[in-house]
């Protein structure tokens, strides 16, 4: 499977993409500065200011002036501060809710990790205005999903979207977005929607966590190994068009951390997640401008992808990806009759309320199960 | 609500300190704030953020003044003026606590 041609963040017009690739990798070891002989014109510069903010990279944005590697008039300076400043209110935001929904789920004795943003900013990154992001992500283990989604609702939170089953969600299902107070809190059972992240091995996720300082706490997020190759999935599996935040988040745990490569590498073969961190990584290097001299350059050169991995990888990069298809790659990725059997039925038999919402009715999910098994069997 | 005066009287001997449960973030020139009073986040001007930074350990207003008012060459009963309303108001929107 090739790597995509170059990226254009959504959003952001042509010219500014590869700009905002290079702004992305300031501070990664071996980073090319990005490459401006002059000041953009206004026009230009706001465009690339609602680029950066777009892809919530205002801070590599603001460091990259700060070290005089982007030249800008003053009042460019500010717009692009203005906009960070505006990205990092955000963040502040959504680091409260975290340590409130945090403090419930320990409160009622809920083992559970912070994910992406708020874990990475406070332990990756070199100061935390370096990482914005949109939300807050928290992993706890399946047996305790349907208790902490009660836990949430009853801290005024909202589920958003019913599970094809009752249980579905704390065996199989990715997890649950749960909305208090406008905010989205992504509630994660593992790490990923569809086939990759049935294949994760879960009890990994709550091994050796890695310290997040917050707010006078210690939250706990997960631990190197685990966090890289999420940072994988989320870069390679997370959005249609791979977006620069997790892309930068692959490079700089990669480049600036102490990866154990070794253990990376045999984790991704026990989750059956290789050919995604051959994918994030051969990505994050393009998108970012980034030498071949990275840890994992020589292994993203070589592997060459399982059956399973292709088929899986599929469902989720090809044009015609999404949630049908996820589901029945799905499928393969369960071990035992008694599993496919539960999975299958909760795809093919979901919950009336569950069939209204995604799909209208049962027949129109008829119809489209039956199209979706025509293209997979052919 | 006007916040309450700190450095006058009793005030004076009062140690302060950054809550340890405030958020905080730093770019180039300015600090913001999220703290468990305030609904928003909120930017802090120059001489809160000089007073949020001298604060980091337990410091009486005095202290702060002195040691500032050596940085920019000013008097030190000018300064601690100026920086006794910043801190009623830090410690008003809970950014700031009293340690004793």
């Amino acid at each position: 499977m090739t790597v995509a041609a170059p990226l254009a963040p959504a959003g952001a017009p042509i010219a500014v993409a590869p700009l905002l690739g290079r702004i992305a990798a300031v501070g990664v070891p071996g980073a090319a500065p990005p490459e401006l002989a002059a000041p953009l014109d206004d026009g230009a510069w706001d465009q690339l200011v609602a680029g950066a903010a777009a892809e919530r990279i205002t801070g590599h944005l603001v460091a990259a002036l700060g070290a005089g590697a982007l030249p800008a008039a003053p009042h460019q300076h500010t717009a692009a501060e203005r906009a960070h400043v505006r990205a990092l209110a955000r963040d502040l935001v959504l680091e409260r809710l975290l340590l409130d929904v945090s403090g419930r789920c320990a409160a009622a004795g809920i083992e559970h990790r912070v994910l992406k943003g708020p874990a990475l900013a406070h332990s990756a990154y070199p100061s935390p205005d370096r990482r914005s992001f949109a939300d807050v992500d928290l992993l706890v283990r399946g047996d305790d999903f349907d208790r902490t989604v009660a836990t949430l609702v009853a801290a005024g939170g909202r589920r958003r979207f019913d599970e094809p089953r009752p249980g579905f969600t704390r065996r199989f299902g990715k997890g649950a977005a749960v909305t208090i107070d406008h905010l989205d809190v992504d509630l994660h059972r593992t790490l990923a929607p569809g086939p990759f992240g049935l294949t994760v091995a879960l009890d990994d996720l709550f091994v050796a966590p890695t310290p997040v300082p917050i707010g006078g706490r210690t939250l706990l997020g997960l631990g190197a190994t685990a966090r890289f190759l999420h940072a994988c999935m989320h870069a390679v599996l997370g959005d249609p068009v791979p977006r620069l935040v997790p892309l930068r988040d692959v490079a700089q745990l990669a480049r600036t951390t102490a990866l154990d490569v070794d253990a990376v590498l045999a984790a991704a073969a026990r989750w059956r997640v290789r050919a995604v961190v051959q994918r994030a990584v051969r990505l994050s290097r393009h998108a970012l401008g980034l030498p071949a001299d990275g840890p994992l350059d020589e292994f993203a050169e070589h592997y060459r992808p399982e059956r399973f991995e292709r088929a899986a990888l599929r469902s989720y990069v090809a044009a015609d990806r999404g949630y049908p298809l996820q589901a029945a790659a799905g499928v393969r990725a369960l071990r035992g009759v008694g599993a496919r059997a539960a999975y299958i039925r909760a795809m093919v038999v979901p919950s009336p309320d569950y069939v209204r919402d995604r799909d209208g009715g049962y027949l129109r999910r008829a119809g489209r199960a039956l199209r979706l098994s025509r293209r997979t069997l052919r | 609500m006007t916040p309450a005066p700190v450095g006058h009287g009793a005030e004076r001997a009062r140690r302060f300190a950054q809550d340890p449960a405030v958020l905080s973030r730093t770019t180039g020139r300015q600090t913001l704030l999220c703290t468990r009073d305030e609904p928003e986040p909120f930017v802090l001007d120059d001489t809160a953020q000089a007073a949020w930074q001298a604060f980091r350990a337990p410091r009486t207003v005095a202290e702060v003044a002195g040691d500032l008012a050596s940085s920019f060459r000013a008097d030190p009963a000018v300064v601690a003026r100026d920086l006794e309303p910043v801190v009623a108001d830090l410690v008003a929107r809970g950014a700031l606590v009293a340690v004793s």
